[in-house]
């Protein structure tokens, strides 16, 4: 069987082909219990045949709120055999974030479950049957783990669903059907539900398989949620696909993944970028125990080039780049196998079989290669469209078929992709979309600009505000008043800058072109978050090893060398927050365990009260912005929401509306900062002194 | 206007005639120190660097000393990728019985001279502003780029003087000193400021005495702990066969931040309690506190006069039935100065464990960790919640002459008490 075979076909034939060719063989596994593709199979069959049951027709929505277990795996295909369309919704949605999924798509079935101490108490059972209020429609709570209460109160138990063995009519569903609504987010972070259909989603997971080379022999591990486009093609499909294993795992967590790892003898390892990270950062990582890794896909979010070569040297293993979106099912573009070591890292690869490509200007029209501009695709795997959205299909999806992504992107002229920016570069001040490029271009103009970017920050007023960041040349006298003034003549009223920034250097990808990298410029032009407070002396690792793990390894203290602070201090830290420390925070001799767990944690910068102790230095060395100013120290009180300009040393109290201002950065300290840590900093010295 | 210690050591690194507090300098460094637990971290960061190679092998210094022996595969793992690194490098590594702690060893071997600056990957390397050398702490990134490219970034710290007065009473000594001092300004009473030990006090102070001082220059947040070189100072460096150096010394007009007098003359020792080095108390304010173990040496009080003086105590004594006590040597040569001196049969006779060189207990490593709800009191410098072992445990720094005492009485007390 090859995999053309797979290229039109619903998700329950695929199920049936491979129950018929791998009848004994395991799909998947969770801890010790296996379940071969036969049982798969039956249980699938009795439970589609049990849904139906009740009275549920083909095109009825079900949805569905799992962990990634093998009862998820089951019902994506009983689903699919009873003719459903699955409407998964991330077991991590608060009741707001699944209502706003749910009222649209109308479910008539729910399947949940319960299991409050594995998440921070929130009960899914409890909060799919208080749904019920808000979905009318909503006539069946089906759960993997009802009490008898709970049963009383109307809910189905799963396990009864699956005593049915009705024989159920075949081929309910046809390839061209839903067979899912994935949601994804709308530029205002409205969630918009994609249709993807059976022959879409088994033809995607074909050309995943194929182009990782899978067979039977292979052992997936279940890292990304299988609520998720990429969880639910390129590892559950995908996998049936390859007709190979699935080692499930209903909690992500990088030292279990490694465990999984060893223990299963996974060959087919997935994820973001952020996990490859976690899981490569892990004191439990170690290379032998990676052995048996073969391929997998890094994807969900741009791929940092040092990631990837870092993943694919430690654990050994053909590591490929994906790009994707919900709404193409998601893969779009693969690296291969054999490619070399810049396309291998560098770039998305090159598109999957059947999938046309092509990037366009703002005016739509078609670019040759090499040239940067909104990536589009048409091809099976593009999305029927929005769920009862017309207005948000049509602004992506055209009448020839061509899904527009709002990526930026370059084809190169031998074939492979290269993801140049996201869309999100595109700013929307007070309603009004500004192309940085197109002011960075006439900035460029000003005399005495040698370089310059533009970006937009968070906003509580414009929704975004511009930042042009400036590199004025070598002997200018530029002032920010002479650019502003510049801008005020030469652009439209809104698309003017709101603030100018002068830098001695743009932070740039020493490779993809040398492109500005945005996302880090945008860091270092303001900073919003809240403020955790430290104080005096916390001992941040050397008291750990007797403590908690006894080690004599600085790299496992990592994970608990914040403990002294806030034990929880780190899981409960959001993107953008800052510490504002006094001197003595940071006691131990702390190297850079502390700066790098902060920094993993989202930490943005640090304020001070003076650069005491390593655990500042430090802070700035990683490339953490480090304020010194005692007066915001002493004025900011735990949880006040705080706006930060880096660049200026501007610090605003939000919460109490107060200003101040931070020691000014020397030169070299802020070049230092800018390049991204001492590191570089460092090459870029040696360079010098070699001449 | 005249200018610091700090500020004159600091200007003679970056080719500046004159620095001013505030200011942010590139270094030259003398001397870039790391341990184990650091160097693994600077190798590593060392190694991210595009075509690194070491700026100097003769300026790094590789001191295994924190897991050392090591007390599992972990650690011997770690310190064998530190042996291969220097080994590749060229650069100075010692190991174990050749080594002793770093901030001990360092003077011992004549590798730091007055007017160094030293970059010492450990928070303690302040402790070399004994001899007059600027020592400050790094962390494994600055290890490595200073590996790298000799140089370090920092501010010109702003200097505070301590001014003591006074002949010490017998049984106290420079711990005592310094404890007094933290209690007085607080942890954060030095942030990022050299302090600087002045005074007739420590003009006629012993060497050992100054060690322990500047090496808790960082319990008070400092940047470095100075003391300017002197006559005692080029003798003791001349018995390590170092005579060279800058022997430099603050103008009369420099400006500090602050100045303290501080009277000794009526000093008792005093002791740190838990859980942090400023809550500190004359030890006659402690009495009834009943230990568990005593352990004596280690970098803040690890040299030869530090184990005379609890030789002295523990002489023709055994130490209390509860008590466990350890006796940890700073080096080779002070374990064998003690061994040739009859001070390690005095301690063994006393029922006191003798250890190896090593920081062990001190960061509740290896070598003396303890159980949840003991009482320890030691010659080290940190007494944080659970330093050294259990987070019920607790930790009472004092000098030798009252961690001797006290296991012999197995409470704390005063010598004079015993």
């Amino acid at each position: 069987m090859t995999y053309e075979h797979f290229h039109n076909m619903t998700i329950g034939e695929l199920l049936s082909a491979q129950a018929t060719r791998f009848a004994n063989q395991i799909f998947l596994r969770l801890d010790k219990e296996r379940w071969s593709y036969a049982d798969v199979e039956l249980k699938a069959s009795s439970l589609a045949a049990g849904l139906r049951g009740l009275g549920l027709l083909p095109g009825d929505r079900i949805g569905v709120t799992l962990p990634s277990t093998p009862a998820y795996v089951i019902t994506i295909f009983a689903a699919a055999k009873a003719g459903l369309i699955l409407v998964p919704i991330n077991v991590r949605r608060d009741r707001t974030d699944a209502l706003a999924r749910l009222a649209k798509t109308k479910p008539q079935a729910l399947i949940t479950f319960s299991d409050p101490k594995q998440f921070n108490g929130l009960d899914h059972l409890e909060m799919a049957l208080g749904l019920r209020e808000n979905l009318p429609e909503l006539r069946f709570v089906i759960s993997t783990s009802a009490s008898k209460a709970q049963k009383k109160d109307g809910v189905i138990s799963w396990d009864s669903l699956l005593k049915d063995t009705a024989p159920l009519a075949p081929a309910i569903a046809k390839p061209q059907d839903a067979a899912a609504i994935i949601h994804s987010l709308g530029s205002s972070g409205d969630p918009r539900g994609a249709i993807l259909t059976h022959g879409g989603l088994v033809h995607n997971a074909a050309a995943i398989a194929s182009r990782m080379d899978c067979t039977a022999e292979d052992v997936f591990l279940g890292t990304i949620p299988f609520s998720n486009a990429f969880g639910f093609t390129a590892i559950t499909l995908a996998c049936a696909v390859a007709g190979a294993q699935l080692v499930c795992m209903p909690h992500y967590h990088p030292s279990e993944a490694l465990r999984l790892v060893k223990e299963a003898g996974v060959t087919v390892l997935s994820g973001v970028p952020t996990m490859f990270a976690l899981e490569l950062n892990h004191p439990d990582f170690n290379t032998a125990a990676c052995a048996t890794l073969r391929t997998g896909i890094m994807a969900g979010a741009p791929c940092p080039p040092e990631l990837v070569m870092r993943a694919r040297e430690k654990m050994d293993f053909k590591l490929l780049i994906g790009y994707g979106l919900t709404e193409a099912s998601p893969a779009v573009t693969m690296t291969q196998l054999d490619d070399g070591p810049i396309t291998a890292t560098e770039s998305v690869g090159i598109p999957l079989e059947d999938i046309e490509l092509k990037v366009v200007n703002a005016d739509d029209v078609s670019l040759p290669y090499g040239e940067e501009g909104e990536l589009c695709l048409r091809g099976y795997n593009v999305m029927t469209g929005y769920w009862e959205n017309p207005e948000a299909t049509a602004q992506v999806l055209d009448k020839e078929g061509w899904l527009h992504t709002g990526d930026l992107a370059v084809i190169d002229a031998d074939g492979p992709v290269r993801i140049v920016g996201r869309k999100h570069e595109v700013i929307i001040r007070g309603g009004f979309k500004i192309y940085p490029g197109s002011i960075e271009m006439i900035l460029r103009l000003l005399p005495g600009v040698k370089d310059a970017a533009v970006v937009g920050v968070p906003d509580l007023i414009f929704g975004e505000l511009i930042y042009a960041c400036i590199v004025p040349d070598e002997h200018s006298k530029l002032t920010v008043e002479e650019t502003l003034a510049y801008a005020e003549s030469h652009l439209p009223n809104y698309a003017r800058p709101d603030r100018v920034l002068f830098f001695d250097l743009l932070p740039r990808h020493t490779q993809r072109g040398g492109l500005v990298q945005k996302n880090y410029l945008r860091e270092r032009v303001r900073i919003h978050g809240h403020a955790w407070k430290f104080g005096r002396n916390v001992d941040t690792d050397a008291i750990i090893p007797a403590r908690h793990c006894n080690t004599a390894d600085p790299r496992e203290l990592s994970l608990h060398c914040m403990e002294d602070a806030d034990a929880d201090f780190v899981k409960k830290m959001k993107r953008g927050d800052l510490i504002v420390a006094d001197s003595n925070f940071g006691c131990g001799s702390s190297r850079e365990v502390a700066p790098l767990t902060i920094k993993a944690a989202g930490v943005s910068a640090v304020i001070a009260k003076s650069y005491a102790r390593i655990f500042f230095r430090n802070a700035i060395n990683i490339g953490l912005p480090i304020l010194e100013c005692p007066q915001a120290v002493d004025g900011i009180n735990e949880g006040d929401e705080i706006e930060v300009e880096p660049a200026t040393g501007i610090i605003r109290n939000l919460t109490t509306g107060t200003q101040y201002q931070a020691v000014p950065f020397p030169n070299f300290l802020r070049r230092i900062i800018e390049v991204g840590g001492l590191l570089a900093y460092a090459e870029e010295r040696l360079a010098e002194k070699l001449g | 206007m005249g200018h610091t210690l700090a500020e004159k050591i600091l200007a003679t690194k970056c080719d500046q005639k004159e620095l001013f507090p505030g200011q942010f300098i590139n270094a030259r460094v003398d001397l870039v120190m790391a341990s184990e637990l650091s160097g693994i971290l600077a190798i590593e960061e060392f190694e991210k660097i595009r075509n690194a190679r070491v700026f100097d092998p003769k300026k790094i210094v590789f001191i295994m000393d924190h897991f050392t022996p090591a007390k599992d595969i972990k650690s011997a793992e770690i310190v064998k990728q530190c042996r291969e690194f220097a080994a590749k490098h060229g650069i100075r590594f010692y190991d174990v019985g050749r080594a002793g702690i770093q901030h001990i060893l360092l003077p011992e071997q004549g590798l730091i001279a007055p007017g160094d600056l030293i970059a010492g990957a450990d928070s303690h390397t302040c402790t070399h502003g004994f001899i007059g050398a600027f020592g400050t702490g790094i962390g494994s990134t600055d290890a490595a780029v200073a590996m790298a490219i000799g140089e370090m970034w920092m501010k010109v710290p702003e200097s505070v003087k301590f001014v003591y007065h006074g002949k010490p009473q017998k049984w106290v000594g420079g711990k005592d000193l310094i404890l007094h001092t933290i209690a007085l300004i607080g942890v954060e009473g030095a942030r990022y400021q050299a302090m600087e030990f002045t005074g007739e006090t420590i003009d006629s102070m012993r060497m050992n005495d100054r060690f322990s001082m500047a090496n808790m220059a960082i319990e008070a947040g400092a940047k470095a702990g100075l003391f300017a070189a002197d006559e005692t100072t080029r003798a003791y460096l001349h018995s390590r066969g170092r005579d060279d150096g800058l022997y430099l010394q603050s103008d009369p007009d420099a400006e500090y931040a602050a100045v303290y007098d501080i009277d000794v003359s009526n000093f008792e020792p005093f002791v740190a309690v838990p859980f942090i080095p400023e809550n500190v108390k004359p030890v006659s304010e402690l009495k009834e506190l009943e230990i568990n173990q005593a352990v004596i040496g280690m970098c803040t009080n690890g040299n030869i006069e530090d184990l005379r003086a609890a030789a002295e105590i523990l002489k023709g004594r055994k130490i209390h039935p509860r008590v466990r006590a350890v006796i940890i040597p700073g080096s080779q040569k002070v374990y064998l100065d003690a061994l040739r001196e009859g001070l390690i049969e005095i301690f063994i006779e006393a029922n006191c464990s003798v250890s190896t060189p090593t920081c062990g207990p001190c960061l509740g490593g290896h070598m003396g960790v303890l159980a949840s709800g003991e009482r320890c009191i030691s010659t080290s410098n940190r007494n944080f919640r659970g330093r050294m072992g259990h987070i019920t445990s607790e930790l009472y720094l004092a000098n030798p002459y009252v961690a001797a005492a006290s296991a012999v009485a197995g409470r704390i007390i005063s010598p004079s008490d015993l």
